[in-house]
């Protein structure tokens, strides 16, 4: 018995790390692709308020920049495009964040998604557009911890 | 006689034998001895002197080093209070050079962009893009806030009320 709950409990713990860097293997994945462009900006000392629009949450922490990643396709095709769509949004359930926001302008498409963790804040902000898909996420930590 | 003035000869030109200085031993310890060699005989009497005389053995004594034995314990207190000291100073005094890391990482097509300037640039220019696309769409949601905030029913109702109350008075407001 204590054998079984040991490992349904090194099972579980596994399954959390695993599903918690889904949206980090979707970047890895992707950023030396030909089919798409890679940033990563590291912002180093910088403090930034958090603040968030559209939603309900009362807490405004002091939280510094843990850096910025945007993965961006450049393709027509739409069939790849809509591949990568259904990954992200695979990557975005799996992590567990929350949709804050979806608004949609004519062609346009804006997500804005949140999640809170120990370590942080992440934002990830999934745009859709004719022709590119993107995808920016921000990740913030309290100042201290820095 | 000539044969003493020959062995004299040869024994003051270093070319005597063992023999011919045995014979002027002989010669000088007797009483034969000529008033003309009278003179070498204060040089020839130490002869019987020099078998029993020997230098004496001189022991030289040099200073001996003594090897210091330091006891395995004191060595092994020593290195612990060392590497505890050593582990407390790298504790106390963390290196202050931290890793560089780049600024940004730009990969664009599978390309990886060296240059630091041009990536840079890359980077505010697609960030800067991005959230101009986030902007834009979210312009009519900005604007239907704004919408809601000037047709606030409670506020129009506010604001005329005090017009009125203005007019009624005579205040200006």
């Amino acid at each position: 018995m204590k054998k079984l709950l040991s490992i349904i409990l090194m099972m579980l713990a596994f399954s959390a790390v695993a599903s918690a860097q889904q949206i980090e293997k979707l970047f890895d994945k992707y950023m030396e692709d030909e089919r798409f462009n890679y940033i990563y900006q590291m912002k180093q000392g910088k403090l930034e308020r958090y603040e968030d629009f559209g939603k309900a949450y009362d807490e405004h922490l002091k939280m510094e920049s843990d850096g910025k990643r945007m993965l961006t396709l450049n393709s027509k095709d739409e069939a790849l495009a809509g591949q990568f769509t259904r990954e992200v949004d695979n990557a975005l359930k799996a992590d567990k964040y929350e949709n804050t926001s979806l608004v949609r302008n004519g062609k346009n498409r804006v997500e804005e998604y949140y999640r809170k963790s120990n370590k942080g804040v992440d934002k990830i902000s999934f745009i859709k557009n004719p022709g590119n898909i993107i995808i920016v996420w921000n990740a913030y930590v309290p100042a201290k911890t820095r | 006689m000539n044969d003493i003035d020959n062995i004299i000869d040869n024994y003051f030109e270093g070319r005597s034998s063992l023999e011919e200085e045995k014979i002027l031993k002989e010669y000088f310890r007797g009483n034969k001895v000529q008033p003309g060699h009278e003179i070498y005989r204060p040089l020839f009497a130490v002869f019987p002197e020099e078998k029993r005389v020997t230098a004496p053995l001189t022991d030289i004594s040099y200073p001996q080093k003594k090897k210091k034995t330091i006891p395995l314990r004191r060595i092994g207190i020593i290195s612990a209070i060392a590497v505890a000291a050593a582990l407390l100073f790298i504790i106390l005094h963390p290196a202050t050079t931290s890793p560089v890391y780049p600024e940004y990482v730009v990969i664009v097509n599978g390309n990886p962009v060296t240059d630091p300037q041009e990536a840079r640039q890359y980077a505010e220019h697609m960030f800067s893009e991005a959230e101009n696309i986030v902007r834009k769409t979210y312009q009519p949601f900005h604007q239907a806030a704004d919408m809601r905030n000037d047709l606030n029913a409670e506020r129009i109702l506010r604001e005329t009320e005090q017009k009125i109350q203005y007019i009624k008075t005579g205040n200006t407001p």
